[in-house]
């Protein structure tokens, strides 16, 4: 962790809706794309919700697929010969950002190579759409918000929810009173009851290990996650199940209702300062049962996920929206006073504008930061004090291990 | 199954020493695969009275389940052993916090002496990926032994650079070992720059050279964890022969190695990409330079 960190979320934030830089393509030259023309897309990791995740990606901006990648050559291979028989096919992502001709990426792999994949195509001057859930830990995140920053280029993560929410006036006027700060000690409770899909994504251990398939590259599949024997379960939809690559259905539908959840009650630019589960201990390879999540903040709001999937429902606290009434009246006209936030941009809007998008990186990486926090409350077996600054546990040196958890070689943040 | 001895001198001691605890009824208490193969029939109650009670003798319990450990591909299933095993290890720094006698530390030198027993490689993996949780300095020499074992490296790599204290000299132990083998070598690399290691400045420079991409990008990682200005004309004379991804992976190091050192050697780094990255498609790291100016 670097010592400067808070200065840098500070300094990411803000800019975050202001930064400007041209693009690639709109400077032109040989081998790139006039403005007027079309911009080269590309879709790494085309099984699943690939061809869904690149056609949210290009949905607003003139666009040709030029480029594929996949571990699993047929997979690759079968998505080009279907949308542009002329775009190149990749195995290795690496090959395909080298790729003059790409200038936006569609990312649908697993989650475990989320981050590296996003800040590789930053690196390599190219505008981001990734899946959710954003990353695997929360050291990702933060590195996925210092490249964007350093690279000046657009994130959006895969998720939408917080464009509809943010035209909803009574979501406008909750997140106004939230960021206002009027609202201290903060009484609000939002439970998020089932729909985090435990049965679904829960893993099965012990599977005798298995050859692959010929055409799917095993190793570059694990790539950072812990080389372990290939069970066919590790591979396809249900790599949700397995620590080594995602969090089971808290991140896979997580990150769907929390990151508008997350805007609406304006905490965006910050993260929980207390965690605690009901939850049963938790095996070392695949995600399964747990009953209930409390994550506080510091101003006294609180998420709370309830499975009502197993174990006891959450009673500890009701739901309570939070409101204009909660102030007084100086405090509600001061609320009325208050401009509406700025309009939050899709990725077409924000690549064209050269501006952040609505799911930009430092709101994606805390969307996806309460997801980790949940599962690390679970598998920890333990409440856990967070500072949501440093983006470390307190007084908690093996906890902080679950945070920046080591890359097996050569991957590192 | 393949097998393999532990690098480091054998001590049974303490498998001899615990031989006569029956965990038996902890481990039943840990499910087994229900309806669709999941562990949906877990019991919080059983399982964490099952805990408890084995974390009143941690070395003890640790000793045994590590003999219940079985080979993935091997006969029976260990399901419940590694369930116990690893909720000990999440819980043990917790627990060794409230109670006296420094029983984390305890416990992962249990862990990390059976090492030396005979358990197949996969077995020891999963026992170093326990020691990433919860191990300490006291048990880095005896992962560190791994760094030099084909198969377990780069768990033993993982768990060190988690521990981080005292887990550099291991690294630096091991290279000499490795430098024959080029997935190890790399590895090791790895390690020493994750870990930022001041000391291998020298092994980071002569990375930087190497015919090996991989090795040379993590050589200039290294270098970039260190920023040491010292090896910045070697660092930006080894960036300039870069091509394809390593061109833009190098150039990242460049950026990143410019955020820390003083102006004046930043300076320097934003004007050598000013100068280098002048293909029609680096025009971004052109304008990021000159923004940097």
């Amino acid at each position: 962790m670097k010592s400067n960190r808070r200065k840098f979320i500070k300094a990411s934030v803000a800019s975050a809706a202001s930064f400007q830089i041209v693009p690639r393509h709109v400077i032109g030259g040989q081998g790139h794309t006039p403005p007027s023309e079309t911009y080269g897309a590309a879709l790494i990791g085309c099984g699943g919700r690939g061809p869904g995740t690149y056609e949210g990606m290009v949905r607003d901006l003139p666009s040709k697929l030029v480029a594929a990648c996949d571990v699993q050559k047929s997979r690759v291979d079968g998505y080009i010969r279907r949308k542009n028989p002329e775009a190149k096919a990749y195995n290795d992502f690496r090959k395909l950002l080298e790729n003059p001709d790409v200038d936006l990426v569609a990312i649908a792999t697993p989650p475990h190579w989320h981050a590296l994949i996003s800040i590789a195509a930053a690196e390599a001057g190219k505008d981001v759409l990734c899946e959710k859930p954003m990353t695997r830990f929360i050291a990702e995140g933060r590195a996925v918000v210092e490249a964007f920053e350093r690279y000046k280029r657009v994130f959006q993560i895969g998720t939408f929810g917080r464009f509809g929410a943010s035209r909803s006036r009574t979501s406008r006027t909750i997140h106004k009173i939230m960021r206002s700060g009027l609202l201290n000690p903060n009484p609000g409770v939002h439970i998020k009851k089932g729909g985090l899909k435990l049965h679904n994504w829960s893993g099965k251990p012990g599977l005798k290990p298995q050859i692959p398939s010929e055409d799917l590259d095993w190793d570059l599949y694990c790539g950072p996650s812990p080389f372990k024997p290939y069970v066919s379960p590790r591979v396809g939809g249900t790599h949700r199940n397995y620590w080594d690559y995602e969090g089971g259905g808290m991140c896979d539908m997580g990150q769907h209702h929390f990151d508008p959840q997350q805007w609406i009650y304006g905490k965006d630019d910050t993260s929980p300062v207390t965690i605690e589960a009901f939850a049963p201990p938790s095996h070392p390879d695949v995600t399964g049962m747990w009953a209930w999540v409390e994550l506080t903040y510091a101003d006294g709001f609180t998420f709370v996920m309830d499975s009502a999937e197993w174990g006891p429902g959450y009673e500890r606290k009701a739901a309570k929206q939070v409101s204009l009434s909660q102030l007084s009246e100086e405090n509600q006209e001061k609320i009325k006073a208050m401009p509406d936030p700025e309009p939050l941009l899709t990725f077409g809007e924000a690549v064209k504008q050269r501006k952040q998008a609505g799911g930009n990186p430092e709101a994606a990486h805390r969307a996806a930061c309460l997801l980790h926090l949940a599962n690390l409350a679970i598998r920890l077996g333990r409440k856990l004090q967070y500072d949501p600054n440093k983006e470390q546990f307190v007084g908690d040196e093996e906890a902080n291990r679950f945070v920046n958890v080591p890359m097996r070689s050569p991957w590192h943040l | 199954m393949f097998r393999c001895a532990h690098p480091g001198t054998s001590n049974n001691t303490f498998s001899i020493f615990y031989n006569n605890m029956d965990i038996q009824p902890y481990l039943d208490s840990f499910p087994l695969p229900a309806k669709r193969g999941i562990l949906s029939d877990i019991n919080k109650e059983k399982t964490e009275k099952s805990v408890q009670e084995a974390m009143k003798d941690p070395e003890a319990v640790a000793s045994q389940i590590v003999k219940r450990l079985i080979d993935p591909g091997a006969e029976g299933n260990d399901i419940q052993a590694r369930h116990l095993l690893h909720t000990m290890a999440v819980r043990i720094p917790d627990h060794g916090r409230k109670v006296k006698g420094n029983k984390r530390a305890k416990f992962s030198l249990v862990l990390a002496k059976a090492l030396s027993e005979d358990h197949p490689d996969r077995v020891k993996a999963f026992v170093i990926r326990q020691l990433q949780i919860c191990g300490g300095e006291e048990v880095v020499p005896l992962i560190g032994a791994f760094l030099v074992v084909a198969g377990i490296a780069d768990d033993a790599a993982q768990a060190l650079i988690a521990i981080g204290k005292g887990s550099s000299e291991q690294f630096r132990k091991a290279l000499p070992k490795v430098k024959n083998n080029s997935i190890l070598y790399r590895n090791v690399l790895h390690g020493l720059a994750e870990l930022a290691d001041e000391s291998s400045k020298e092994f980071f420079l002569e990375a930087i050279v190497n015919k090996d991409d991989e090795c040379r990008l993590l050589g200039l990682w290294g270098l970039t964890q260190i920023g040491d200005s010292s090896t910045l004309e070697s660092f930006l004379k080894a960036d300039q022969n870069e091509k394809g991804f390593s061109r833009i992976k190098a150039a990242s190091y460049c950026l990143k190695f410019a955020e820390k050192v003083k102006k004046k050697d930043a300076d320097k780094i934003y004007r050598h990409l000013q100068k280098t990255r002048t293909l029609p498609e680096e025009k971004y790291l052109q304008q990021i330079a000159v923004s940097n100016l």
